[in-house]
């Protein structure tokens, strides 16, 4: 396993919890998961991953705090750095369920980025 | 040297034979065939429409260069067409996608209001029409069923997904639970095989597989997952050989029928 340019981030603002991971992929990476933690009372709830691929394969997939899938998707590099392949998921759920949320990226041969990013919108 | 009756023989088949050949190769929009459509777009988004052949269903969201298998361009109107003279002859899974103007090609976009996709189901003999006059969000293909079943299915698993987080988790199981009895009987009953595998993909029954393991016992003896459901793009492109191969022998037999 090896990360580079691994950044966490976190803001709060008024009634909201922004949280972002910034994953720098190295063809040494395999699988990695991580953690988004929803706690009190949460009106809605985003997430948003997204991943640019130079080279090789990223499958990543979502998991609710039940460990029940939320989606799914893969990205693969077409071996030349010239193209580059982007994949997006995005989901916005209202009342979600507390508890850790997971992001799991497994990647082959892999060179890129992966950006996570989830917003918590709090009862005012 | 060349008789003149060889000679004029071979002249006439390269007159004849020849444009017929090169026609088979050309990929020339006609008015039926394939998938046509119009689409709304604003200025964030490039007018090309991609198509992808996806190969198995664990593909339908995977994105790479290597699926995109066309591209057309959209004129003033929206309008863009894809012809299928190349597509197989069985039903299989394509995908079309657009792109953002400061997106990669292979770019796939799932859920929100940007999703960029759309899956839809075809073979060589359908002409289909993307109607998305009223945005790609809200794009619909019309001329065929096994289409309009899937995008029924869609909305099925887009209720138990909006309902997943609403309302108590006794009522989510009982949706949950309802909208995938529902999805099992269309996969027992339609005339679609690919259309009902997808039906049972969206039950979820890698998960459900034991509790329902005498519905998908009679599934599997019932001949329904005996389909070669998507065959790879390196057949197809066997079968447009075959196709100039054969091209050859009819058009060069009344030539020598002719002679004789």
């Amino acid at each position: 396993m090896c990360l580079l340019g691994f950044v966490n981030a976190a803001k709060a603002q008024n009634n909201s919890l922004e949280l972002s991971k910034y994953i720098s992929l190295t063809e040494k990476m395999t699988e990695q998961v991580f953690t988004i933690e929803v706690v009190g009372d949460v009106v809605q709830f985003s997430l948003r991953v997204n991943c640019d691929l130079q080279l090789g394969e990223v499958i990543l997939e979502v998991f609710d705090p039940a460990g029940k899938p939320q989606g799914k998707f893969s990205v693969q590099a077409s071996n030349s750095e010239t193209y580059q392949s982007r994949g997006k998921l995005e989901r916005n759920i209202d009342h979600p369920s507390t508890g850790t949320w997971l992001v799991k990226v497994v990647a082959k041969k892999a060179k890129g980025n992966v950006y996570i990013r989830s917003q918590q919108e709090f009862e005012k | 040297m060349i008789k003149p009756k060889f000679a004029f023989i071979l002249i006439l088949w390269v007159c004849c034979a020849v444009p017929r050949l090169l026609k088979a190769d050309s990929i020339t929009p006609s008015n039926k065939g394939g998938l046509s459509g119009n689409i709304l777009l604003d200025s964030n988004w490039n007018r090309v429409v991609y198509l992808s052949f996806i190969p198995t269903m664990n593909d339908r969201f995977t994105m790479s260069h290597s699926f995109i298998i066309d591209e057309a361009e959209m004129d003033s109107l929206g309008n863009f067409r894809f012809n299928a003279k190349y597509w197989p002859i069985e039903d299989a899974l394509y995908r079309i996608h657009i792109v953002k103007r400061e997106d990669p090609v292979a770019s796939l976009i799932i859920g929100g209001r940007e999703e960029n996709f759309y899956l839809f189901v075809a073979n060589r003999q359908d002409s289909l029409f993307l109607d998305g006059s009223a945005g790609f969000a809200r794009a619909v293909i019309k001329g065929s069923e096994s289409n309009g079943l899937l995008l029924q299915m869609k909305g099925w698993v887009d209720f138990a997904d909006s309902s997943t987080f609403a309302g108590t988790p006794i009522k989510r199981e009982l949706i949950e639970n309802a909208i995938s009895e529902k999805l099992r009987q269309v996969a027992d009953t339609i005339e679609y095989p690919l259309v009902a595998l997808m039906a049972l993909y969206y039950t979820d029954f890698k998960s459900n597989q034991k509790l329902n393991s005498q519905y998908y016992q009679d599934f599997w003896k019932g001949g329904r997952m005996k389909i070669q459901r998507i065959s790879s793009f390196f057949e197809l492109k066997l079968k447009v050989k075959t196709k100039r191969i054969l091209l050859f022998g009819f058009t060069s037999l009344p030539l020598f029928l002719l002679y004789l």
